[in-house]
């Protein structure tokens, strides 16, 4: 009996915090499931990888590549200073994204790289109605892609 | 964006500022007339250069378009497109005199004009006249007016109503906006000349610096007369003729 008044006091005593401690560690625990879900679908820079080094570590692209695209197209446009290192058409070409066929796949498709992070966050970029989406083709098949 | 690690532009920049300081005398004056090569990369166009074409009408052939298709495969464009909206960047053009009967037959394109109608009546500052003297259409500012269309005397710029799709990588093109002859300026900025130079012929279209003396083009200007389509306009066109 004296164990049990004991028992409930603690319980009377302790409970809330550690039901909110509980709560706590469960809710950090799902936040970061979540997060590591959200970095998971993020689309995949591997390939690009192969074909050699980013103008910045893939961290740094995913929030500064707006503001380097802004720069670099003023300065192309407008003076005329061409850096490929940073063209629109590099950025298509490693990133390129393929169907099952192994055709690359346009800014239409939900598939392509920019595509997969703008969806998600509800951004959408007009880029591609002027600009090329997919690597260049050679010359022969530009007549029949036409 | 300071964070940004960009050591070859900002020597390059050095670089330019340096050039500048030890050639320039004062606002305006230079020592030497600037060399014609192209650009070191990283350095951006500038007044010292001005890029021209000199087109000899007397050397088109009759039924040559040799110019047009060159062009039309170089951005993308195609010749014959939907009536009306179709785009021509560069197009033959005959005229006769009523009088003798003669008749001419010439490639029209955007004259590049010193003083671009195109460029005065853009609400947006898209349509340019970067500093070589290359009028461009910035299409990421391009609102789809069309005063430049209807502002230029030459009929040379048009928009673009249909979308696009497989653009150039070099010459993006858009719906909604306005275009036009870029003077094939990814070519020259690489130390090449225009599409339509290049496949022509005959030798009647000469590309080069109009600022250089030493160029090919003002070889031919200071041997025989050249003039400019509308020359009564005073533009100041980039692209002048002769033969007409």
């Amino acid at each position: 009996m004296t164990q049990g008044v004991t028992s409930s006091g603690w319980l009377r005593r302790y409970g809330a915090p550690l039901a909110v401690g509980i709560a706590a560690l469960v809710i950090a625990v799902l936040a970061l499931r979540l997060a590591n879900d959200a970095r998971a679908s993020l689309p995949s820079t591997e390939m690009a990888a192969a074909r050699g080094p980013c103008l910045l570590p893939a961290e740094q692209m995913r929030r500064a590549h707006m503001d380097l695209l802004l720069h670099e197209r003023r300065v192309a446009v407008r003076e005329g200073i061409r850096n490929p290192q940073a063209s629109l058409e590099r950025c298509v070409t490693c990133h390129a994204t393929h169907d099952a066929a192994g055709i690359s796949l346009s800014a239409n498709d939900p598939r392509h790289f920019c595509r997969a992070c703008h969806d998600q966050v509800a951004v959408r970029v007009d880029c591609f109605s002027c600009h090329r989406a997919t690597p260049a083709i050679a010359a022969a098949d530009t007549e029949t892609a036409r | 964006m300071s964070a940004r690690p960009d050591p070859g532009r900002r020597d390059a920049l050095k670089l330019a500022l340096a050039g500048g300081v030890a050639s320039a005398l004062g606002p305006g004056l230079f020592l030497v007339a600037a060399p014609a090569e192209a650009r070191a990369p990283g350095l951006a166009a500038s007044s010292a250069q001005r890029w021209g074409i000199l087109i000899d009408a007397a050397r088109c052939a009759e039924d040559c378009s040799l110019c047009v298709q060159a062009c039309s495969d170089e951005h993308g464009w195609t010749v014959g497109g939907p009536p009306g909206r179709e785009p021509q960047w560069i197009r033959t053009v005959a005229a006769t005199d009523p009088v003798s009967g003669r008749s001419v037959r010439l490639p029209l394109m955007c004259q590049h004009c010193a003083l671009p109608p195109c460029a005065d009546v853009c609400p947006t500052t898209a349509t340019f006249r970067r500093a070589d003297g290359i009028v461009l259409v910035d299409r990421h500012l391009c609102i789809g007016c069309r005063y430049c269309v209807m502002a230029c005397p030459f009929n040379v710029r048009f928009f673009l109503g249909d979308a696009v799709d497989n653009q150039r990588p070099h010459s993006p093109r858009g719906k909604g906006t306005a275009e036009g002859c870029t003077l094939c300026v990814h070519r020259v900025d690489a130390g090449g000349e225009p599409a339509c130079v290049e496949a022509c012929t005959t030798g009647a279209m000469v590309f080069g610096d109009l600022n250089d003396p030493q160029s090919a083009i003002r070889d031919s200007l200071a041997s025989l007369p050249a003039t400019r389509l509308r020359a009564d306009l005073t533009l100041g066109q980039s692209v002048q003729y002769r033969g007409l």
